[in-house]
């Protein structure tokens, strides 16, 4: 497969992942409880998935793979971040530094997900 | 400020999205194409609708999330003209050669078992050979149908959204598998730093290249090799000389390793090493045999040596374990596998074009030339 293909293939990948954490970050901020407590579980069980070595969903591993390696560019901690982010989801009731914490995450995951569809479109 | 403007942008997006949805010709040339026109009509109306969560969800419109909308549009926008440059504009400029080949591809689909819907061609690539996973539609250049050779590479592609899909019950069989394969990544490389830790040297350095080589295969090089074993266990030897083909034509070191540059494809040494062990997985060990004395000869004559970091790059250990995760996934997701007693119309033909070529290489033009109007034929009739 053509460099363009690869970047087709990553881009899917990354995309559905990036719109399902902005979307859930959106309800975060707002103020129904049960609403914010659906929306911590759906990311605490992907950020799960992502950080526990899934045997089963390579996709989760790939965008990990690719948090170590770019988180730190926004955040000093990197992927040191999830095992605390992961506890105040899980409380239901995450505070704003860390809905700030999802949104490095959420940026870094579209930026890359902006580059493999730029390269998939050979302008990078 | 950019609310405002965010509401006329989603506006007029929405309104492209409509123009986009009346471009979509009906009915299709062949009922190939029926696939990609549905996916595309799918696909417009996911955007639509994205599009209308974004102008009318009081959560995402609250100014504190002017920046998920922001990015969600962007993502939304981008979906629109990926589909106008691919999925639409192969329908609109769909032709012959788009159809016979869209026929190949389903004819191969059935031959194999394939478990996924098959593509769409189009011969519109600048680009070699790839797919579009979400789209279903596989573009290759457009000489394509007129030759034989290069055609193995079209089952290295229907792997590519077998690995990419989610939820699908039908394919989970082989991505547990490639998850596997991914894990035995990290845990070698885990290892390898741990090594590098107790070494005297620029350790910081060297850590730095295995980070790179474990991003590498998690990223591109893992899921490119893991398409080329499926190729070759669906298809048999004919893959395993299409990438020779392939490596043969293009100037390229066959080690190439950088350790300061994301590479896409793993080095060509590398991807026929797994190719190599496949064919033993798949007892055809004679051809193995043929192909690597012909291997060898090439990457002799082009004078490239093993880079110092290729065998860090590529281990063998993982090229095998790579060899062994993909037969078991292909194998699990029901796949007929090409063990030497397959057979099938497009199996036979793309195997028997290797042999003739290497039988006759100066006949084989000729043999080509008509194996290629026989087909032709067939799929007109």
């Amino acid at each position: 497969m053509s460099d363009m293909g690869l970047n087709a293939s990553l881009y899917q990948q990354l995309r559905s992942y990036a719109d399902r954490l902005d979307r859930a970050i959106a309800v975060l901020r707002g103020n129904d409880p049960v609403s914010v407590k659906l929306a911590s579980a759906e990311i605490a069980a992907m950020l799960r998935e992502m950080s526990q070595n899934s045997q089963q969903n390579p996709h989760a591993r790939i965008v990990w793979m690719i948090l170590k390696r770019e988180l730190p560019r926004t955040t000093p901690e990197g992927v040191g971040i999830v095992p605390g982010l992961l506890a105040s989801l899980e409380t239901g009731k995450p505070g704003q530094t860390d809905i700030g914490k999802l949104e490095q995450i959420a940026l870094t995951i579209d930026r890359e997900c902006a580059d493999a569809g730029a390269r998939m479109r050979g302008r990078l | 400020m950019i609310g405002a403007y965010l509401d006329a942008a989603i506006a007029q997006a929405r309104e492209r999205a409509k123009v986009l949805k009346g471009k979509i010709p009906h009915p299709v040339a062949a009922p190939e194409l029926g696939g990609l026109q549905r996916t595309c009509e799918e696909y417009l109306d996911q955007t639509i609708q994205a599009l209308d969560y974004l102008k009318s969800d009081p959560q995402i419109r609250s100014p504190q999330s002017i920046k998920e909308r922001l990015r969600i549009f962007r993502r939304a926008l981008d979906d629109l003209s990926q589909l106008e440059a691919t999925g639409i504009a192969a329908l609109n400029r769909q032709n012959v050669d788009d159809v016979l080949l869209s026929k190949l591809v389903f004819q191969v689909h059935k031959e194999i078992r394939y478990p996924l819907q098959p593509p769409a061609v189009s011969a519109l690539s600048q680009n070699y050979f790839m797919i579009y996973p979400r789209l279903g539609l596989l573009v290759v250049p457009l000489a394509e149908s007129d030759s034989l050779l290069h055609l193995p590479d079209l089952y290295h592609e229907l792997a590519h959204p077998l690995l990419a899909v989610s939820d699908n019950p039908k394919v989970e069989a082989l991505q547990h598998e490639f998850a596997a394969f991914l894990s035995a990544v990290s845990l070698h490389y885990e290892q390898e730093r741990l090594e590098n830790a107790r070494v005297t040297g620029p350790r910081d350095y060297f850590r730095q290249v295995l980070d790179l080589f474990e991003f590498q295969w998690g990223t591109f090089w893992a899921a490119e090799t893991f398409c080329d074993l499926f190729a070759l266990y669906t298809l048999g030897p004919a893959y395993a000389w299409a990438h020779f083909h392939l490596a043969a034509t293009r100037e390229a070191d066959p080690y190439a390793v950088r350790p300061n540059i994301i590479a896409k494809h793993p080095p060509d040494q590398a991807r026929m090493e797994a190719i190599l062990h496949g064919l033993g997985l798949l007892h055809l060990e004679q051809e193995a045999g043929r192909v690597l004395d012909k291997w060898s000869a090439l990457v002799a004559l082009t004078g490239s040596k093993q880079d110092p970091n290729y065998r860090k790059a590529c281990p063998r250990s993982l090229l095998e374990q790579a060899a062994e995760h993909a037969l078991k996934g292909t194998t699990a997701i029901g796949c007929r596998i090409a063990d030497g007693s397959a057979s099938g119309k497009v199996h036979a033909m793309l195997n028997s074009a290797w042999q003739e070529f290497w039988k006759n290489p100066s006949a084989y033009p000729m043999w080509e030339k008509k194996a290629v109007q026989q087909l032709r034929a067939e799929f007109r009739a």
